[in-house]
């Protein structure tokens, strides 16, 4: 299993997927609206209407690789498009500020300063809180220079280093904030641990009714023999002949018994010499169980097949499901995330036939 | 992962909160740092030093103390901290007077800074929509004082675009939660009801593998010495186990079987097993100090006990020998118990698969228990197992079952 980041997305990934995607879509388009409406209220400041355009067209950039790179097929959100959403939003504030110079009548209400604050919120639930923070503080250092650099050409006058104050802190103040949201986030999820399935209170009956259900298959045969044998007191011929019998017949009961594994019981046809199956865990097994339940159209004439090949500690599950119909992306797009934290590497492809998943499988023992 | 709707929103909370603390903190601390710089050179410190600037200090400290308010009161204190925070603004509008080199507009950062942070603590008000709504109060409020009072006091009305984009920030926040909510209920049952199907199926699983022990140990044992015997007159021992076997398959529950759950002492279920061998016809010599056997949990006994007793029995049938040895071992963490007999060997890989005994009686007994099993053995040379058992009970080990 890969390392599991301290983030939202890998941590809770069922959860955390749909909020993620949405807060990059919302975020996106919140920056995009605020660039070009304050554009359009302050466009007496404009010097350079191309830099100008190129800056809002470097914030959809930045929106569309917050939005690609947040989407759960992609899951999960790496360290490169936190550096690459972030650097070019940055870049977005620049060219605004370029595209301002020597008209600009103030720094702190120019859009980027809005605009950055929003990626950070949007990156929150993504990235570790530290890594939350360092960027947080990238920016302030990159915006505070800027603000600096540019004082001099600002129409109203205040001292450089109050100027960079003040847009340093619309970029530090939200900086901490998002990062103070993602590590109080994750601490109380880490404390609570959640439902539990209702299932101990039921473990007594299952265990008692697999007792019984063994007990019904000796009755038959097995406790009338050995009463027979017990009240004669002594052993016939024909007595050790039903009692090889029986013998040869229990064990192979058993052995079926012993040999129906989880993903025989979900309905797959399962080629799995090394028993990789049984190795799996209890989140494995659950996010693959998942996926099946999420696949609204099942096709009940074909058994799905099962393989899994590996090597000590590390196996290849290729899972082939049979649809009727290719399902939507909508209906895949919650589980990917949970596979991808619980499994290794995942592929997940469809067809107008079947679902195949193809993932590394990491096992403890 | 346990995914959850109330955990996650709890967790989200929770950051919220953290989070709005940390930016109307930071807000506040770094507008007033921004503002005495620019009075400091025009008014000296008992300029910088105004009430305005004792008002965001006191918003400061407010917002700190806000966050240590249980959770039943914090709507009625949201309310109040709102109106208090409200006049505050207003006094911090009618006493800050910024230099006449500056932006003369209620959008001027001196306000603007303020007017975010008071929607940051906003956030603090509450679940779901309450930061919202309250945010939005915050706006119209603070912006109908600038509106009005403003202009008296020398400031023309400016659109605050900031403060803006920090309530579009917590409306958006607030929409996306109830959204992201509302399209994960349908996926978190299916997972749910996934790891519910899961669980009953895994529990199934191993009542099945604690059954077929059970079985394996007692019916399929006895079928096979049957099997193998001689016809005539049953020994007693036999007829002994014979009935054993029969009033355990009468036994409602299997765990709760008298002779399961009742364990002799010193030595319990191994001083037992070893009873049963000795009944059986080998001779067993035990080494070491049994007694270390009884400071394991029930639950591990029970599994050593079960392992053991199956390991004598396949020397019974296989070895071809009358005699075996147990060693006790104690260790730092677990205790050991070696079996050694110096019959017929054999060769563990060509062991038949269908073959329940080491695999289901002795090795997955003792492994569900977290111990390990090896075994040393080579055809014509004798056979030794050591089975090693932690001090502590598996969780999810239950009760036992041999």
């Amino acid at each position: 299993m890969m390392q599991l980041e301290d983030t939202l997305q890998q941590q809770d990934p069922l959860d955390a997927a749909e909020s993620g995607r949405l807060f990059a879509i919302g975020g996106a388009c919140l920056a995009l609206l605020t660039a070009i409406g304050v554009t359009a209220v302050e466009a007496d400041e404009i010097a350079s209407w191309p830099l100008e355009i190129a800056a809002i067209l470097l914030v959809a950039l930045a929106g569309a690789a917050a939005t690609v790179t947040a989407s759960p097929f992609r899951a999960p959100f790496r360290l490169r498009s936190h550096v690459l959403v972030l650097g070019v939003s940055l870049l977005a504030f620049l060219l605004d500020e370029l595209a301002q110079l020597g008209a600009n009548g103030l720094v702190h209400d120019d859009w980027g300063l809005v605009t950055v604050p929003i990626f950070l919120f949007v990156v929150a639930g993504l990235r570790p809180p530290q890594e939350v923070l360092a960027g947080g503080l990238v920016a302030a250092v990159v915006v505070g220079v800027t603000a600096a650099v540019v004082s001099q050409f600002v129409a109203l006058q205040v001292p450089p280093f109050a100027r960079a104050s003040v847009a340093m802190t619309s970029i530090v103040a939200p900086a901490c904030a998002a990062a103070a949201f993602a590590r109080a986030a994750l601490r109380r999820l880490a404390r609570d641990p959640g439902p539990r399935a209702g299932i101990t209170t039921v473990a007594d009956m299952v265990r008692l009714s697999v007792q019984q259900e063994t007990i019904a298959r000796l009755e038959a045969e097995v406790v009338p023999l050995l009463s027979e044998i017990i009240a004669d007191g002594e052993l016939h011929d024909a007595d050790g002949r039903r009692a090889r019998v029986l013998a040869t017949g229990l064990r192979a009961a058993l052995l079926a018994d012993l040999r129906r594994d989880w993903l025989a019981e979900a309905g797959f046809a399962v080629t799995d010499r090394q028993g990789y199956a049984e190795r799996m865990n209890q989140e494995q097994r659950t996010a693959i169980r998942s996926l099946v339940a999420a696949l609204p159209l099942l096709d009940p004439d074909r058994p799905g097949i099962a393989v899994l090949v590996g090597q000590d500690l590390e196996a290849v599950l290729e899972l082939t499901i049979p649809v009727r119909i290719r399902p939507p992306r909508a209906a895949l797009a919650p589980v990917i995330p949970v596979l991808r934290t619980v499994l290794g590497h995942v592929d997940l492809r469809s067809d107008d036939h079947a679902v195949v998943l193809v993932a590394e499988v990491p096992v403890e023992r | 992962m346990q995914p959850g709707p109330d955990r996650y929103a709890r967790a989200l909370t929770a950051g919220l909160r953290s989070g709005a603390l940390w930016y109307a903190t930071l807000t506040l601390v770094m507008s007033t740092v921004a503002i005495a710089e620019v009075l400091l050179p025009e008014n000296g410190l008992a300029g910088v030093v105004t009430p305005a600037i004792g008002t965001a200090v006191a918003a400061a400290a407010g917002l700190a103390l806000g966050l240590r308010i249980p959770r039943r009161l914090r709507r009625i204190v949201a309310v109040g901290a709102f109106l208090v925070m409200e006049a505050g603004f207003a006094f911090y509008l009618a006493t800050l007077h910024l230099s006449s080199g500056l932006d003369q507009t209620t959008a001027s950062f001196g306000f603007s800074l303020f007017k975010i942070a008071l929607i940051a603590y906003c956030v603090n008000s509450g679940r779901r929509w309450a930061p919202a709504a309250f945010s939005i109060a915050v706006v119209i409020v603070c912006e109908t004082l600038c509106a009005v009072l403003g202009p008296r006091l020398g400031y023309a009305w400016g659109f605050d675009g900031a403060e803006f984009g920090a309530l579009g920030i917590v409306v958006l926040a607030s929409i996306g939660f109830a959204v992201a909510r509302y399209r994960a209920e349908a996926p978190r049952r299916a997972f749910a009801r996934a790891a519910d199907e899961d669980a009953l199926l895994h529990t199934r699983a191993i009542a099945r593998s604690r059954a077929a022990r059970v079985v394996h140990d007692t019916v399929l044992n006895d079928l096979a010495v049957l099997a193998t015997s001689e016809p005539g007159p049953i020994a007693p021992a036999l007829a002994a186990r014979l009935s054993a076997t029969l009033e355990l398959l009468a036994t409602p529950d299997w765990d709760e079987a008298p002779a399961l759950a009742a364990v002799p002492r010193p030595g319990g279920a191994v001083a037992a097993a070893v009873e049963r061998a000795s009944a059986a016809g080998i001779t067993v010599r035990v080494d070491g100090e049994l007694a270390a056997l009884d400071d394991l949990p029930p639950e591990v006994h029970h599994a050593l006990g079960g392992a053991v007793d199956q390991c004598l029995s396949n020397i019974v049938r296989h070895a071809g020998t009358d005699a075996a040895e147990l060693t006790v071992l104690p260790e730092t963490d677990g205790v050991s118990v070696m079996i050694t007999d110096d019959g017929a060997g054999f060769d563990e890989a060509s062991v038949a698969p269908d073959r329940l005994g080491l695999a289901g009686s002795v090795r997955a007994r003792i492994e569900d228990a977290g111990g390990t099993v090896r075994v040393f053995a080579r055809p014509g040379v004798g056979t030794t197992v050591l089975l090693t058992v932690p001090r502590t009970a598996t969780p999810g080990l239950i009760g036992s079952d041999a």
